[in-house]
């Protein structure tokens, strides 16, 4: 698949910046949704 | 069972009392509480598609990845705080439409780290997703990429 151009420049942005903040998560880590 | 409503649908709701507290407890934010509350009903609704993708395709290595809220989401995560003081109605909400009570992790200092490599590979898979769920606008908002 073709990268996407304004992915690319993100992840760009945030690797440069070496910092992984974040605030919070909806699920819990490795989280696995359940099958219907 | 992952519940994931119709986005269309999701998106008529609206809570004026979460968005004036919000305006009251946040007056400088740069976005409207309007448009922020709709960022963040679009962030539950692909959380779940996400999930109910994962449960449908555990193999696809595409969706291994976290829907976590990073630092340039930190006004979305504002209004998740605000929606989540008026209990009764943020609970009637999420069993309204996802049969479920949508629940808030907060990360404490490293707890989501991950060796760069894999950061970026999960990185790419979540912009990826969003991009194709959601769009390039919604994209750009969440990681404030104006330009």
């Amino acid at each position: 698949m073709k990268p996407i151009p304004i992915v690319i420049k993100i992840i760009k942005r945030k690797m440069k910046a070496r910092s992984q903040e974040c605030c919070c998560r909806i699920f819990e880590k490795n989280a696995q949704g359940a099958k219907c | 069972m992952t519940v994931v409503p119709d986005i269309n649908e999701l998106l008529k709701y609206i809570n004026p009392r979460v968005l004036k507290r919000y305006e009251k407890d946040y007056p400088d934010s740069p976005l409207k509480p309007e448009e922020l509350f709709e960022e963040l009903l679009k962030y539950f609704w692909l959380s779940h598609q996400h999930q109910s993708d994962k449960a449908d395709s555990p193999s696809d290595e595409s969706l291994h990845f976290d829907c976590i809220m990073h630092a340039e989401m930190q006004e979305m995560d504002n209004m998740w705080h605000t929606f989540i003081l008026f209990t009764k109605d943020y609970a009637d909400f999420c069993n309204h439409y996802f049969e479920n009570f949508i629940h808030h992790y907060p990360i404490l200092d490293g707890d989501a780290e991950l060796p760069p490599e894999e950061y970026e590979m999960d990185l790419y898979r979540y912009l990826t997703y969003i991009h194709n769920q959601l769009g390039e606008a919604t994209l750009r908002k969440w990681f404030k990429e104006d330009k």
